[in-house]
């Protein structure tokens, strides 16, 4: 007999984990790129505090304001330049994501139409109907040794129902995690350019603080791509599964097998 | 037990009723088939951020789905003929009143 038609839970799971590590990726990105415009605000204000400043000192703090306002401003484009990179990547992944969503509706028509339905058609092929056993003589004996190759046709079919809708709740779950290693390294980015938000407002600190914030996010960035590194290849794993164990099909043959041949 | 007729005339039945219960499996799988078709996923589905990946996966995916497809319709294909060896099984119990032991290759061919 095939094995009990499976709850979908791990398919639940699956999708469940899928819809929250997108919707908090999303989430991180704006807050991250908020936190990016308000730094710029700042630091624009803050360069325009320094032009104010420099009128005020005379023509050597006019060129001491520039040679400073220039390197705060190139500091600015550079940092900006590296999370704007990274919003971008984050948002391709978001959006190459969505489709995978369709992952999780075939794993469930998978357990609904072939799953459970030829599970149930075990136990009927398998059952004889009422007074079949009063027939006897050698074409009984034929049926008796044949209707069971069938049912152990009908139960691998129903196995591989199961198997596929598993493997791809496993491959939406591998997805699920590869996305949500986004998190943190944004999370990291949108925290290093807080820090610098308060430090940028006066025209001291914009430069140092500018310049720890761009190495604050070079670590997160380098973070990001060592985790997208290791989730592409647990992703890659759970393909192989399929693609070289054929998980699948090795409880299949090529075709049915034939119990008349008339 | 052969011979009786009130037997015989169960075991008829019986016949009958195992070919109709073969008849609506093969009735049964034909819908399998059908709705296993409707079961395509596109290559963006297996996203990995590797094209090469990707479609491997989708491969993988379609091989075993066009093989569960086909399977599908020869299953369908196969109790429907279990249904009319059932039912050849039956004419011959009848012709003979249940007593020969007939030539099996008539039900179930060679």
């Amino acid at each position: 007999m095939a094995p009990p038609p499976g709850d979908g839970k791990n398919i639940n799971d699956a999708g469940t984990a899928l819809k929250a590590s997108s919707e908090k990726v999303a989430d991180q990105h704006r807050k991250t790129g908020d936190a990016l415009d308000k730094l710029i605000d700042t630091v624009n204000g803050t360069l325009s505090d320094l032009g104010k400043v420099s009128w005020l000192g005379g023509l050597g703090g006019i060129a001491v304001a520039h040679f400073y306002g220039d390197k705060v401003h190139d500091a600015m484009e550079r940092l900006k330049k590296a999370v704007v990179e990274v919003l971008a990547l984050v948002k391709k992944i978001l959006d190459e994501g969505i489709p995978v969503f369709s992952l999780i509706t075939r794993a469930f028509d998978w357990l609904d139409r072939v799953h459970a339905p030829v599970t149930a058609m075990s136990d009927t092929a398998a059952t004889y109907t009422i007074n079949v056993n009063n027939w006897d003589g050698p074409a009984k004996r034929a049926y008796d040794q044949r209707v069971p190759i069938q049912v152990k046709a009908i139960d691998g079919l129903a196995a591989a129902g199961g198997d596929m809708a598993s493997w791809l709740a496993e491959l939406a779950a591998a997805n699920a995690a590869y996305i949500v290693s986004l998190f943190k390294p944004l999370f990291d980015i949108a925290g290093a350019l807080g820090a610098a938000i308060v430090d940028a407002a006066t025209v001291i600190g914009a430069l140092e603080a500018i310049g720890k914030s761009g190495e604050l996010v070079q670590i997160a960035v380098n973070a990001m791509y060592e985790g997208l590194e290791n989730g592409v290849n647990h992703v890659t794993e759970v393909i192989n599964k399929m693609v070289d164990a054929k998980k699948v099909t090795g409880e299949l043959g090529d075709s049915w097998p034939q119990m008349v041949t008339v | 037990m052969a011979g009786n007729p009130d037997e015989t005339r169960v075991v008829k039945q019986a016949l009958l009723d195992e070919a109709a219960k073969w008849s609506a499996l093969s009735t049964d799988m034909t819908a399998v088939q059908h709705q296993v078709g409707d079961l395509a996923l596109q290559v963006t589905a297996f996203f990995t951020n590797n094209p090469i990946t990707a479609q491997a996966a989708k491969n993988a995916y379609d091989g075993v789905w066009h093989l569960v497809e086909k399977l599908a319709g020869e299953a369908a294909a196969e109790f429907k003929q279990i249904d009319e060896a059932l039912h050849r099984a039956h004419d011959e119990y009848e012709a003979t009143d249940g007593k020969a032991a007939y030539d099996l290759s008539r039900i179930y061919g060679s």
